[in-house]
């Protein structure tokens, strides 16, 4: 562990979620991969704990505190439009996976021409997805209506879900995910919106709740990007480059979509016998959350319009993208 | 390994110069973290920017206020009357004087989460009877330093709190897992008193004898102490609010309680409240924002690493790795001040936890409650053990004519306590885990 | 520079009050509202933040005008016997060097934000704003400091060395 920091070819690389998540399974083979397709030219190291909160992940990099990290895209709305479709609510039919690729590809066609980071002293190496996030209650009954969302305590997390909640007159508690343990370890709250069957498990408890209800699209895709510092990223020869991004973007997207559906899976399944029943959601309920939840597309296809994108095509392309897999 | 060492000594080293520690801590930090990054601006941001977090993570916004909370039980004389009570029915044995800060320190732990806030107050409160009746300054001094760390172990408990945020476990069920073990302690210190007089009735005189009906009255004068208790407890346990809004409640209540008593009627009494609980907050926070500069440049320089492929090269189990666990952190504690430890190592070692919770025949989650009930005695211990021992330094600034090397002889008998009930905890865990196991949930 | 930090310590002290008590009484109020009646402060975790950090850089300010801060001093009194004066010189250049370090990493960090255009993700509030007045907050320290080395804050004397009471 010695002086690591200028040598070109060592990458620090910062995982904020902590070494527990699914996420390094597919980061740390992906640093594999580096290795080896650069003949050891370029060897990213692993942080063994985070380095910086949440929000701030890309300020790490431009400060040069680590050179490689993953940021959530309700965090990067000031700095650029284009990743922002990642999380606008209801957007995905398919998977974590068939989202995942997906947002990479679309975002690669309509924005990576853009250099919006280009401020930010990061080069964008994958964006990437998680399984989409629903509702779930530790009441009787299932959240399928609003009066049911009315009739509990909630919590929602920050972002795309909170808004929803708040353009719909509902009162709720919201903050970050890492926040929601504390309200529902002792019940201060009932019901939950904006988390994943896994968000269940690691932050609220596996016995929390006893009814979950899934909408046909997610009321939001949990998106990020993956990103090196730009200096490091830029003084590397061209072929070193190619090396890099050939095992970087869709490759990244595919493998964290899938490890993300896996863990999904095994969270359904502990979820099920720890007594929690699944619902599909009430059309009428799911029209309801949509027509609130239109502000933030119509919003951020304006913002896209500003920079000379058409974000309907881009949405378009997304779903063409989830459906083609 | 080689640099951390490095770093770990010269933080000794700078703050045994007189340093305080604070800036001894960051100077370090910061100089370790440019030498692994090998870039000053790096360290620049990496330090301003621990720091400003630091000092605005909600999680901590119960530092404050349950400092407050015991700072209006002060001004409501409510820590005199414990005092009181406690001298009543123990005074007149051997050593009971200081038998009797023990319990009062028991009764301050539960509406104060702070074992530095406890260690200042209960100094205020029990050294000038100890000094009347003739008391040695190492028994009375260790006594008040060691009762502080009840503070932390009796709910409610500002590390728990941060134990709880830091492993994604359940803080309403460490402060119940408290509860028993807090008892546990503070037996033990009144048997390391009831030992050490015994050896030499010197170091306690015992005080005069009290009747009955004085027991009585001023058992019951302690009221306000078990409704705010219940307060802070019971809106946890039934759900009205989280355990770091809990702080926020407590302090209500102690004002109320402060009111109905004839104070903080007057706006520069409550300027001198306010104020006094800020202080000592700030100077926790200086700490703990130059401790999580320091463990940056210890997590850079690999050292979290190489600590855990250490430990875990030895598959220990479900019960040797916690010991071994335990032995880094009472040598840690040795520099470290509570919350360096449970930000700095706790997280660090985690998955391996995690990883062998289920071979433990407990269910996982109330392994690392148990667990969590285990690294706050061994915080304890940290708080005042030499060299630095927060809590020591409390009671030396409190009382500065004692000498600082009598209070760390005087903790030794509460050491050998606290190493006892660890021991049972780690035997019986049962101790830590049974009482939440059998509360019924809502 | 007495007169003047005396002005600061009073009207810090005030702030200091006004912050706590408002953090206090704000959790307490978005407790009830969200039991009784359903309707908690949306973002009143970050409101918490925001008081926290004027709470913790008030309070530095008077710990600097006390030279409080937590000090080991077990080897002080082997000190004062053998090298008091070049003691007493360290522990006083420290204790400013410290603050204006701090003084400087906070108000560097606040451009930083700035530049970053950090804010928080409820409401919105941007972080420089607090970072402003934190650095403020700093730059009285340091002079609350200065002061100390002529004539020190009395009252909260807890951790300090004792070596010039
Ligand atoms: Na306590
Ligand atoms: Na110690």
């Amino acid at each position: 562990s010695a002086n690591t920091g200028h040598a070109a070819e060592n990458w620090v690389c910062n995982v904020f979620t902590g070494p527990k998540h699914f996420v390094n399974k597919g980061l740390k083979a992906w640093g594999k991969d580096v290795a080896k397709a650069t003949n050891g030219a370029v060897k990213p190291r692993f942080l063994p704990a985070n380095a910086a909160p949440p929000p701030k992940q890309i300020d790490g990099i431009a400060a040069g505190t680590y050179d490689c990290a993953f940021i959530f895209h309700a965090f990067t709305a000031k700095r650029a439009v284009g990743p922002g479709f990642g999380i606008l609510p209801f957007i995905n039919k398919g998977t974590g996976t068939q989202g995942s690729v997906a947002f990479w590809e679309t975002w690669n066609k309509h924005f990576a021409g853009k250099n919006e980071f280009a401020d930010d002293n990061v080069h964008v190496l994958a964006q990437f997805q998680f399984p989409g996030v629903h509702f779930f209650t530790a009441q009787d009954k299932p959240i399928n209506s609003v009066e049911d969302l009315k009739s509990q305590k909630l919590w929602a997390l920050a972002g795309t879900s909170s808004r929803t909640m708040k353009a719909m007159g509902i009162n709720h508690v919201s903050g970050p995910a890492a926040r929601m343990a504390e309200f529902t370890q002792t019940k201060v709250v009932q019901g939950l919106i904006g988390t994943t069957r896994a968000g269940i498990i690691n932050f609220a408890g596996i016995t929390f709740p006893k009814h979950g209800t899934f909408t046909s699209r997610s009321i939001m895709m949990p998106s990020f990007q993956w990103m090196v510092n730009k200096q490091k990223w830029d003084a590397l020869p061209g072929n070193v480059k190619q090396q890099i991004t050939s095992v970087s973007g869709a490759k990244i997207a595919k493998r964290i979509g899938k490890d993300g559906d896996d863990f999904e899976v095994i969270a359904e399944k502990r979820l099920a016998k720890a007594g929690m029943k699944a619902h599909k959601a009430d059309p009428a309920f799911e029209a309801a959350l949509q027509k609130a939840a239109s502000k933030q597309v119509e919003a951020w296809i304006a913002r896209a319009a500003k920079i000379g994108v058409d974000g309907k095509a881009v949405l378009a392309d997304y779903d063409k993208a989830v459906a083609g897999m | 390994m080689f640099e951390s060492l490095v770093g770990f000594a010269a933080i000794l080293g700078l703050s045994f110069l007189g340093i305080p520690l604070a800036f001894a801590t960051l100077a370090v930090g910061f100089v370790g973290f440019w030498y692994i990054r090998g870039d000053i601006n790096g360290a620049i941001i990496l330090s301003g920017q621990e720091i400003f977090d630091f000092a605005t993570l909600f999680g901590l916004s119960v530092i404050p206020l349950f400092i407050l909370m015991g700072t209006l039980i002060q001004r409501a004389n409510i820590s005199d009357e414990l005092y009181e009570a406690g001298y009543a029915w123990v005074g007149k044995y051997r050593g009971g004087l200081a038998m009797a800060t023990v319990l009062s320190c028991a009764g301050f732990s539960a509406v104060s989460g702070s074992s530095l806030a406890t260690a200042a107050t209960m100094s205020r409160v029990a050294m000038p009877p100890m000094r009347k009746y003739k008391y040695m300054d190492s028994l009375a001094s260790g006594t008040l330093a060691a009762g502080g760390t009840l503070g932390i172990m009796i709910p409610p408990s500002v590390p728990m709190i941060i134990y709880g945020i830091v492993t994604e476990t359940n803080i309403g069920t460490l402060f119940i897992a408290g509860v028993v073990p807090g008892i546990l302690l503070t037996l033990s210190y009144l048997a390391a008193i009831y030992v050490r007089v015994s050896f030499n009735p010197e170091l306690g005189p015992p005080g005069e004898a009290v009747d009955w009906a004085e027991k009585r009255r001023t058992l019951g004068k302690t009221w306000p102490i078990i409704v705010l208790f219940g307060l802070v407890l019971g809106g946890i346990y039934l759900g009205v609010f989280t355990p770091t809004e809990a702080g926020a409640v407590g302090c209500v209540g102690a004002f109320i309680f402060a009111l109905s008593r004839g104070r903080m009627w007057s706006i520069k009494e409550n300027i001198e409240v306010f104020s006094d609980a800020v202080i000592v907050s700030a100077r926790i926070f200086i700490i703990g924002g130059a401790a999580l500069i320091f463990g940056q440049f210890l997590n850079f320089a690999g050292l979290s690493s190489e600590l855990v492929d250490f430990t875990d090269s030895f598959e220990l189990g479900p019960w040797g790795l916690p010991l071994m666990i335990c032995a880094i952190c009472v040598i840690l504690g040795m520099i470290f001040e509570s919350i360096g430890i449970l930000l700095l190592i706790i997280p660090v070692f985690l998955p391996s936890l995690e990883g062998v919770a289920e071979l433990s025949g407990l269910d996982p989650d109330m392994y690392l409650i148990w667990f969590g009930i285990v690294v706050i005695i061994v915080v304890e211990l940290g708080l005042i053990t030499p060299p630095i021992g927060i809590n020591v330094f409390t009671v030396k600034s409190v009382i500065p004519d004692v000498d600082l090397s009598k209070i760390f002889v005087g903790v030794i008998p509460f050491v050998i306590a606290d190493l006892v009930i660890l021991g049972l905890i780690f035997l019986i865990p049962a101790l830590a885990i049974g009482l939440p196991s059998i509360m019924p949930s809502f | 520079m007495v007169g003047l930090t005396d002005i600061i310590h009073k009207y810090v002290k005030w702030l200091a009050t006004i912050a706590l008590a408002t953090m206090m009484i704000l959790t307490f109020v978005d407790v009830n509202l969200r039991y009784w009646i359903g309707e908690p402060i949306l973002g009143s975790n970050e409101m918490t933040e925001f008081l926290l950090g004027t709470v913790v850089f008030c309070g530095l300010v008077i710990v600097s005008g006390e030279r409080s801060h937590i000090v080991v001093t077990l080897l002080e009194p082997f000190f004062l016997r053998t090298i008091p004066g070049f003691y007493k010189f360290l522990s006083l250049s420290t204790n400013l060097l410290g603050i204006i370090a701090v003084a400087y990493l906070i108000t560097n960090y606040t451009f930083f934000m700035y530049e970053q255009g950090n804010d928080t993700e409820i409401r919105h509030w941007n972080w420089w704003w607090l970072g402003s007045l934190a650095s403020v907050l700093c730059f009285f320290a340091v002079l609350m400091c200065i002061r100390s080395l002529k004539k020190k804050l009395l009252g909260h004397g807890e951790g300090a060395s004792k070596f010039d009471e």
